[in-house]
């Protein structure tokens, strides 16, 4: 898979100079004749690493899900939350449009994209086809930037730190979960040849 | 791939070596498997932990909240609330538990749930927590019973939760008092358990009441142990006195309960889980042993018996042998008599009788159904009031004025004979002693009254009478005297005073006689001088009176 099956044309992105791109080796960069930059790059195994990466980010995104995320504890006080009922917390608090942000970026979109990956993967590592698979890739594409759970981790940690000495905070199995999911779906995504994707696809529609 | 390589390969002309990629196993695919495995090692664990979902039934959710609300044992929380209901019928709550895995165990029907709130009570505070963290459910498993997961919730937390050591026991008592549960149940002044619960008993038409004593107290409840109420303030005023008695200052606001063994006696076996006890009203009671026979007798006063009361006790030289058990006032129709018939309870068990059997004693214990029969009192009552044996009243407090009834022997009393014809047999009484007194006084007065001053002073008028006679005939037998025997008395000392001057004259110094005789005596003792001076020299030269003087010869 590492290689294209033909010669192609590509317009570099920063200088728009046509050029061709020979069959490539595996591991290998194309570069702009002109201005150098990096044209694309060959991923080894695409196909496999995704499929791989999405799979254990979906098991690592239930895990996150069900599990305890946090619990606090204060003497006899105690609570604990987890993703859903934390974002539940804040909407019966009243602060609906940041409930449904943190809901759309941290759990939404991730498995969005994850659910797309799949659906686009799985028909291109076992070669059969399915409907929509090309709006699916659209779709993944637009809603990248929107997936923002490395910033929930974040505000995670600082909460931790700042909370820390107002009472005890236990981490749950969720959030060591939610922390893999990160990295696990940040190699799912760098794994993705976008350029090999859309040229399956579109060279089968 | 390689049908293409194949297919370029014929469209060059040029051959190409074959190029195989080997589709081996990427690595890439121990990712998920390992994150699959990891998530199903998980998901089964936390399956595996999940315990049962039990539903209890409470009166009101008060303080309890989905999802919060805990289920502890012993401050561990063991569950957790994660559905209130209202119950079908709208009579409760149903509330909804998860269980953890390890409790799965005790969730048998003799599990106990009750909510805790804070509470504030007399001598107890409990709770305190919940204020802060809100209500929980409390939780005294057992292990005992059947599996169940629907329960029923208390409404008051129970006070002895199932792995205390120690024991329940049971009281009977004619009333509650001012015990109540959490009361306290004191040994020797140290707080050994509590009341646990009461309950009123229809059969018995008194009231139950469940106490625990808990380890190792609960080995110090013999058989033959003594409950009574050791409850507040306990004033009695009686024949001995005015008694005050109080205990600490918790059990005068709770009330309480203390045990021990009556002085004096030996301990026996440990009493068992459950035994019943009877209650006693204060500590002084339970030294008086109960004696299950009792005998009633009665008495008739025809004095004032004021002061003498029902409970009033019944002494015999001092020993307590029953109580007054009524007072009350007859009238004899015919006679417009007054008369007071006392009844009195006496409890034979508490005399030991010696009865002897050709001559040595038996253990009254042996021949008790004898002793005990109806003769009662340990004697035959027909024969002890022959021998003297009343009843009388007595003061037992000046102070208070109080009534007791004593019976003693009273050899010298009137006879009487015990009536034993009615209902109960009837014990003769004598007066009380200032009665007693007052009527030997009156008796003497009687008495006094019967001597015949009068005719004493006749008698004695006929004998001064006759005194005077006697004074004259002793005038006259003296006049006589005077007259006739006196002169002669006169003329026979003149007489005797001449014969003894001539006495005198004829042996005076100056008489002849005296002269003569010492004369006589002179020549007397001249004579026996030389009779000596002869004896003398004839006792050195006796030839002398043979030879004569040699002086003379010479």
């Amino acid at each position: 898979m590492g290689k294209f099956k033909s010669m192609h044309q590509i317009a570099c992105h920063e200088c728009d100079l046509v050029q061709e791109i020979p069959p490539l080796p595996a591991p290998a960069t194309a570069c702009c004749l002109r201005c150098g930059s990096v044209l694309f790059r060959t991923k080894v195994d695409s196909i496999n690493r995704t499929l791989a990466w999405t799979i254990a980010g979906l098991v690592l995104y239930v895990v996150a899900v069900t599990f305890p995320f946090l619990a606090m504890k204060n003497g006899a006080i105690g609570n604990q939350t987890g993703l859903l009922s934390g974002i539940q917390q804040l909407y019966h608090q009243g602060i609906i449009s940041l409930a449904t942000l943190v809901l759309l970026t941290c759990l939404l979109i991730p498995l969005l994209q994850m659910l797309a990956l799949f659906y686009i993967f799985v028909p291109l590592k076992l070669n059969f086809r399915v409907k929509y698979a090309i709006s699916m890739f659209r779709l993944f594409q637009k809603v990248k930037p929107w997936s923002m759970m490395e910033i929930y981790l974040l505000g995670i940690l600082v909460s931790i730190v700042k909370l820390g000495k107002m009472a005890t905070i236990v981490p749950g199995l969720a959030v060591i979960a939610f922390g893999l999911l990160i990295f696990v779906l940040t190699f799912a995504l760098s794994a993705v040849d976008s350029h090999m994707v859309w040229e399956r696809l579109g060279g089968d529609s | 791939m390689n049908q293409e390589d194949s297919e370029m390969k014929q469209g060059e002309q040029v051959p190409l070596a074959l190029v195989q990629t080997k589709r081996s196993f990427s690595i890439v695919w121990v990712v998920p498997i390992i994150a699959l495995l990891i998530g199903g090692w998980l998901t089964f664990k936390a399956m595996s932990e999940k315990g049962p979902v039990i539903t209890i039934a409470f009166e009101t959710a008060d303080g309890l909240e989905a999802d919060k609300t805990k289920i502890k044992f012993k401050d561990v929380a063991i569950g957790k609330v994660t559905k209130i209901v209202l119950s079908q019928d709208h009579s409760g709550v149903i509330v909804t538990a998860e269980m953890s895995k390890d409790s799965e165990a005790y969730m048998k029907d003799k599990t106990q749930f009750w909510v805790v709130r804070a509470q504030v009570a007399a001598g107890e505070v409990s709770g305190l927590g919940t204020l802060l963290s809100g209500a929980y459910i409390g939780c005294n498993p057992s292990n005992e019973g059947q599996w169940a997961d629907h329960f029923t919730g208390l409404e008051k937390p129970p006070l002895i939760t199932a792995d205390m050591p120690g024991r329940h026991f049971l009281l009977h008592s004619q009333q509650l008092g001012s015990l109540d549960r959490g009361a306290p149940v004191y040994y020797r002044g140290i707080k050994v358990g509590q009341v646990v619960d009461y309950d009123y008993d229809l059969d018995r038409d008194g009231v139950d009441i469940k106490i625990f004593v808990k380890g190792p107290f609960h080995e110090k409840v013999y058989q033959n142990s003594r409950f009574w109420n050791a409850s507040g303030v306990n004033l009695t005023m009686d024949a001995t006195g005015i008694n005050l008695d109080t205990q600490s200052l918790v059990s005068i606001m709770l009330g309480g309960v203390s045990f021990d063994l009556p002085e004096h006696r030996d301990r026996a076996d440990q009493a068992e889980a459950e035994r019943v006890f009877k209650l006693f009203k204060d500590r002084k009671s339970i030294e008086e042993k109960t004696y299950a026979i009792k005998r009633y007798y009665l008495m008739y006063f025809d004095q004032n018996v004021r002061g003498l009361s029902a409970g009033a006790p019944v002494e015999m030289k001092g020993i307590h042998m029953g109580e007054v058990i009524e007072v009350k006032l007859e009238i004899n129709r015919e006679t417009q008599q007054v008369r007071i018939p006392v009844l009195i309870m006496v409890e034979p068990e508490r005399v030991d009788v010696l009865i002897t059997d050709e001559g040595a004693f038996i253990n009254p214990q042996d021949k008790r159904e004898e002793i005990l029969g109806d003769k009662g009192l340990g004697y035959d009552l027909a024969k002890a009031v022959e021998k003297g044996l009343r009843a009388q009243l007595k003061t037992g407090n000046l102070l208070t004025g109080q009534l007791y009834i004593d019976v003693d022997f009273y050899p010298e009393a009137p006879p009487a004979t015990a009536d034993m014809s009615g209902v109960y047999p009837v014990i003769p009484t004598i007066p009380t002693p200032l009665e007693q007194i007052t009527e030997s006084v009156a008796q003497i007065v009687k008495k006094v009254e019967t001597i015949p001053f009068d005719k004493i002073g006749q008698d004695l008028q006929v004998a001064v009478k006759a005194l005077g006679v006697t004074l004259a005939e002793i005038k006259t037998i003296s006049g006589q005297v005077n007259q006739e025997t006196i002169p002669k008395v006169n003329a026979a000392l003149d007489r005797l005073q001449a014969t003894l001057q001539g006495v005198e004259a004829t042996l005076g110094p100056d008489s002849a006689l005296n002269y003569n005789a010492r004369k006589v005596t002179d020549e007397l003792s001249l004579t026996i001088r030389s009779l000596r001076s002869l004896l003398e020299y004839l006792e050195r030269d006796p030839q002398a009176l043979i030879l004569g003087k040699e002086g003379v010869k010479k």
